[in-house]
């Protein structure tokens, strides 16, 4: 009888799961994500062992390719990062410097936190990058998720592997683990608050940890978001980034 | 200009830019201000010597306004041993329309590329030894000027400053227009060299012309490559490159390593000679952070003529917010006629202490 039972909803999983594909779930994530443009005033709080440091920040993004950062917190006042293609601009107004990265700089932790100027600045679709290895379902406190297991496509991409937890229902990212290439396990991302304008979901609230260092964390939480925000390519500009 | 010239001026200055930003309605004021506090312990040939410095500055800045900026920031500095100092260190006035920039007043501006060495910087100079290499950054001086920019492309800009005479009142000389300084500059990137930024800049000052060029690139390794032709015909030149990379799952390793040469200096050197000159310069810059806001880094100034060298450990830890603690270790190796020398007292340093912004 039990046999029969688990047969049964591995039956009906199976029969769910082939409804709609791993990359499918990925690319209706991915658009429920997606805007032209936006402007957002957020805050960053990292956790250590030393305590509570909080920087607070305005973000301009025009597409996954183009992204200006001004920091707004006292320590960083006017430091600006600004991503355009695979390039990272950091200006620094008391030096009035301007530094240029590429290549491996742009995994740098961003002002000491868990989060690289990789992460903070966007990246392109997830399934550029990786392919999926694993699909199933599997519930994550009170949401039914879908489970993908991500191998990553090349040895430039930031995390060699990748799991995802996806919401059935809303088809929103609730979690996702990010792993070494040797396979352990770096960072820890859940997303803890959400909320919906028209078509578009975005965390409002979430949490990145660093699981190589104790009591070491990230949380991202959004106070203010203005979608189709009108911003032109000229703004992500190396005049605005040192104004 | 004495000492409470000095002292008076930042404060009429202070008073001059809070009546302007009081008198806007539109504009806001933020402010903040930093505490550096230090121990140090000089060693050498004498007795050791113990001496505590406050460095403090108070910076005011303009807010939420997108088409004008000022910036006034005040600087004190106290120690043990010296007198007190009190300085303006930044008063400037920006804006601009839609591609035109204009800056007003004592700022800084960083032409050419490189941290240590930046032989393209003909307005703040970049071939010296004058660097604080246990800073954020190693040359942060400001000057008078007025600047013009245009921003010619999303990554190119051409940009014209004049400064005035920077002279010595003491001296009884006169800031005659012959002594000004007249620099422009034209930066572009070419998207089919690798992206590769190029600027060509040109400075004038009396009959001295000073052109330069500057070069940088990277894909995985950051160089940059800069060069200018001195009033002597003589030519500085530096180089550098910057990689970044991840050491085990939770260290990042930085390495720099930059070069200055000065072809106008002596290739050999001269036993016990009072002016000896090196011709070139080596830096080199390992740094080692970790996530939780600690950082360690060796920086290390080479002069392979005399064989010479200055060599500084030093650790940075942010304990709290706006708070970071600080200590670095300071040795100079080479004789009494050398570049670096370890005979006199301050060839060996130790220093401890803490910053704070609030």
């Amino acid at each position: 009888m039990k046999i029969a039972l688990v047969t049964s909803l591995l039956l009906i999983s199976v029969t769910l799961l082939a409804d709609i594909t791993a990359e499918e779930v990925i690319e209706k994530m991915e658009q429920r994500q997606e805007f032209k443009s936006a402007f957002i005033q957020g805050r960053m709080v990292i956790n250590d062992r030393f305590g509570e440091k909080i920087s607070t920040f305005d973000s301009w993004s025009l597409g996954t390719d183009n992204s200006l950062i001004a920091f707004t917190s006292l320590e960083e006042q006017g430091q600006k990062v600004l991503r355009s293609d695979n390039d990272i601009y950091i200006y620094y107004p008391d030096a009035e410097e301007l530094i240029r990265l590429s290549g491996s700089a742009l995994r740098d932790g961003m002002l000491g936190s868990d989060v690289s100027y990789e992460d903070m600045t966007g990246e392109k679709s997830l399934l550029n990058d990786y392919r999926v290895t694993a699909f199933s379902q599997e519930p994550l406190g009170k949401h039914s998720t879908y489970k993908i297991e991500l191998q990553a496509l090349r040895s430039s991409v930031a995390y060699p592997k990748q799991i995802l937890w996806i919401d059935i229902d809303t088809l929103n990212g609730i979690q996702a683990h990010k792993f070494s290439l040797s396979g352990k396990l770096i960072k820890v991302e859940r997303v803890l608050e959400m909320i919906t304008q028209g078509d578009h979901t975005f965390a409002i609230h979430s949490k990145v940890e660093d699981k190589l260092k104790s009591n070491s964390s990230t949380e991202f939480f959004i106070d203010h978001i203005e979608i189709d925000y009108p911003v032109t390519l000229d703004f992500f500009s190396l005049d605005e980034l040192t104004w | 200009m004495n000492y409470y010239q000095n002292k008076r001026l930042p404060m009429t200055a202070a008073t001059l830019v809070l009546l302007l930003l009081s008198h806007s309605p539109q504009a806001d004021v933020t402010s903040n201000a930093e505490l550096n506090f230090s121990n140090t312990l000089l060693l050498g040939s004498a007795d050791p010597l113990y001496i505590a410095d406050a460095i403090s500055k108070l910076r005011l800045q303009s807010a939420n306004n997108n088409k004008v900026k000022a910036t006034l920031e005040l600087g004190a500095k106290s120690s043990s041993y010296l007198e007190q100092e009190v300085s303006l260190d930044r008063a400037f006035i920006k804006t601009r329309t839609d591609r035109y920039r204009i800056t007003l007043g004592k700022t800084r501006l960083s032409w050419g590329e490189g941290s240590a060495f930046n032989a393209g910087d003909v307005i703040m100079g970049g071939s010296d030894l004058n660097l604080q290499l246990t800073e954020n950054d190693y040359r942060n001086s400001a000057t008078w000027l007025t600047s013009f920019y245009r921003a010619t492309g999303r990554f190119s800009f051409t940009e014209l400053v004049i400064m005035p005479p920077e002279i010595q009142a003491d001296l009884n000389e006169s800031p005659t227009l012959d002594k000004a300084k007249v620099a422009a500059r034209t930066q572009f990137r070419v998207d089919r060299l690798a992206k590769t930024k190029f600027e060509l800049g040109y400075a004038l000052k009396g009959t001295h012309h000073q052109p330069y060029i500057s070069l940088q690139g990277g894909s995985g390794l950051n160089w940059h490559l800069s060069a200018n032709l001195q009033a002597d015909h003589s030519i500085n030149a530096s180089a550098g490159v910057y990689t970044l990379s991840n050491l085990g799952e939770q260290y990042t390793l930085s390495f720099r390593s930059e070069l200055l040469y000065k072809s106008a200096g002596r290739s050999t050197e001269i036993p016990n000679g009072d002016n000896y000159r090196t011709y070139a310069y080596a830096y080199v810059e390992f740094g080692l952070s970790k996530g939780d806001g600690q950082s360690y880094y060796n920086r290390n100034i080479i002069s392979p003529i005399d064989q010479s060298a200055m060599i500084i450990l030093g650790t940075n830890i942010n304990l709290h917010q706006g708070l970071n603690l600080f200590s670095h270790v300071s040795m100079q190796q080479g004789n009494s006629d050398d570049t670096f020398k370890q005979n006199l007292i301050g060839s060996y340093s130790l220093t401890l202490g803490s910053r704070f912004v609030f």
